[in-house]
């Protein structure tokens, strides 16, 4: 029954929404994107330079024996199954409200998938062109750098991009515990019921997004 | 007689391609990240100090919040149940509507150039609509309370299992359809005769993957006032209630463990090897320690070579590499081109 007239109530509540209106603090919520956008940025810089060895270690045709590729899967593996609100309470409890907290989750959030990401595609490159050079005499280190980090460098690229665009949707929500930027303005304005600023917050995020993935897609095409 | 021999000097080879203008663009492109990323870390003040501070911090809090404050075995069976029973009807509720939009927008069963780009439309747009702001606005239309959980969860996956379902009637074998069509079925009878037998693993193994997103998903909307765990955290953390509340986040984090491995087995089970690994985690481990799969089974690349399509083989069974083979079971990337698969078509399905 309250499911029906919820629905009687959809174009007031509708209403309400709209015109999306910056609610007189325009400074402050793009201030706050900007916060947002350093976070996703410091996360996915931080979980790059974690990932890339952690990947290359991880990934079954590069480590250098069969156990320490194990064990770097089974860290990927622990890491990835740990949820990134989980971890932006913990780091919200520990380093204190503030976008540390959010960056620092982010980061950890983001080593688990884009190592992951770097070790499958590492596997996945055309082993013939490595053994070509090592039948040539090259080392470990001429094959790594000559074969088969020049092979893969585009897919770590597109990987980079994605994870920033995953990461930035994250941290907007993230925001929401505690943990820097937007999301804590999105959760005050629905606290104090102006959802005209919701909605205006909703585009700019959107905004932001579209952006990312424009870049993204113009990168795919660019090193294809 | 002597013959004068004329050696020309042998030019050095070039030993480095000459960079290319596209070459040069993504370097500067991931150069401006690198750099931004860097200015990002600096203006946050992430630096040795904070991380020290925080560390000091941490230990001295985790003295403090060390019995940590579980909730009652019944309290923490009523939000857990709660949490699941929102999630459960949710991925239903996602399930049936990304089936029909599916139907709607598959090749093989919409013949309407119009209603197939609609349907994609309409799939496209609900990925853009992120979960949160869905459940702010079904809370203000349904009040506080379980349905506007099910309503935002189940409305913003069909971003991502839509066009997972999509895809999947698109990719699979149209002989069947083809066939019972031949013999005089209409519409409905083709869709239920012959389309959704061939897709059902599919559909089943897509919808558990999206159970343990939902799951997660589910947290965070506690914050807005949807019931269940979620809500419970909220309001311990904003209390300050930290032993409460890191007790809770525990029993969310157990919670997508038990889901994660039991989703896990069932997928692998429905799919056999097909099933990607990527995303098994905890299932992985858990075979590892029994023993009883090999780690070759379950490593092995998600992509076998796909059933060629109506007898003629497939342009290429490589599986597509952007950003989203792990994400999904069947090729989300649609069918793969020699190049990978179209990337265009790739970032849409990763992106929840």
């Amino acid at each position: 029954m309250r499911f029906f007239e919820g629905f009687a109530r959809l174009p007031e509540v509708t209403a309400r929404f709209l015109p999306p209106s910056d609610g007189g603090h325009l400074v402050l919520l793009l201030e706050q994107l900007l916060i947002t956008f350093q976070i996703a940025l410091a996360g996915t810089l931080l979980g790059a330079v974690i990932a890339l060895p952690v990947g290359v270690l991880a990934a079954r045709n590069v480590a250098p024996n069969p156990t320490t590729a194990k064990v770097f899967r089974t860290i990927i593996v622990v890491t990835r199954g740990i949820p990134e609100l989980i971890l932006a309470i913990v780091f919200v409890i520990v380093t204190g409200m503030g976008p540390v907290a959010g960056a620092l989750a982010l980061a950890v959030g983001a080593m688990g998938l884009l190592s992951k990401l770097v070790a499958d595609s590492l596997e996945e490159t055309d082993t013939r062109v490595q053994t070509a050079l090592r039948a040539n005499g090259a080392t470990e280190w001429q094959v790594f750098f000559g074969a088969t980090l020049r092979q893969v460098a585009p897919a770590v690229i597109a990987h980079v991009i994605y994870q920033l665009d995953v990461n930035f949707r994250s941290a907007t929500l993230l925001g929401v515990v505690g943990a820097g930027g937007i999301g804590f303005y999105l959760l005050n304005a629905n606290r104090v019921l102006q959802f005209e600023v919701v909605t205006f917050i909703l585009v700019l995020v959107v905004a932001v997004v579209l952006a990312l993935e424009a870049i993204a897609v113009l990168l795919r095409y660019i090193v294809r | 007689m002597l013959t004068t021999l004329v050696v020309e000097k042998p030019e050095t080879p070039r030993t480095l391609n000459t960079p290319t203008p596209a070459g040069v663009l993504a370097t500067v492109i991931m150069l401006a990240f690198v750099t931004a990323g860097a200015w990002a870390v600096a203006e946050l003040k992430i630096n040795a100090a904070t991380l020290v501070r925080g560390w000091e911090n941490a230990v001295r809090f985790f003295r403090n919040v060390m019995p940590l404050d579980f909730p009652g075995l019944a309290e923490l069976w009523e939000m857990t149940a709660l949490t699941l029973a929102i999630v459960v009807s949710a991925t239903v509720l996602a399930v049936v509507l990304s089936l029909i939009a599916a139907l709607l927008a598959a090749r093989p069963t919409s013949k309407s150039p119009a209603v197939r780009a609609t349907a994609r439309f309409f799939i496209v747009l609900m990925r853009a609509a992120p979960e949160l702001i869905l459940a702010i606005f079904f809370i203000r239309v349904f009040g506080f309370g379980s349905m506007a959980g099910i309503l935002a969860l189940g409305l913003s996956s069909i971003g991502m299992v839509g066009k997972l379902y999509a895809d999947a009637i698109e990719d699979a074998d149209d002989g069947p359809r083809e066939a019972v069509e031949t013999n005089g079925a209409g519409r409905i009878q083709q869709i239920f005769g012959a389309t959704l037998p061939t897709v059902m693993p599919a559909i089943v193994a897509t919808g558990l993957h999206r159970f343990d997103i939902n799951l997660r998903n589910s947290v965070i909307l506690g914050w807005v006032g949807v019931g269940g765990i979620g809500m419970e955290l909220s309001t311990a953390l904003s209390v300050r209630q930290y032993d409460r509340g890191l007790a809770l986040a525990l029993v969310v984090l157990a919670l997508c463990i038990i889901t994660e491995i039991v989703s896990g087995m069932w997928r692998s089970r429905l799919l056999g090897r097909r099933a990607e690994p990527s995303r098994f985690g905890f299932l992985w481990l858990f075979g590892k320690m029994k023993g009883r799969w090999s780690p070759e089974l379950l490593d092995a690349p998600p992509h076998p070579p796909a059933p060629s399509r109506r007898g003629m083989p497939r342009a290429s069974a490589r599986p597509c590499s952007p950003a989203c083979s792990w994400r999904s079971s069947p090729c989300p990337c649609g069918p793969p081109t020699s190049t990978g698969c179209a990337s265009s078509r790739a970032s849409p399905a990763c992106l929840r």
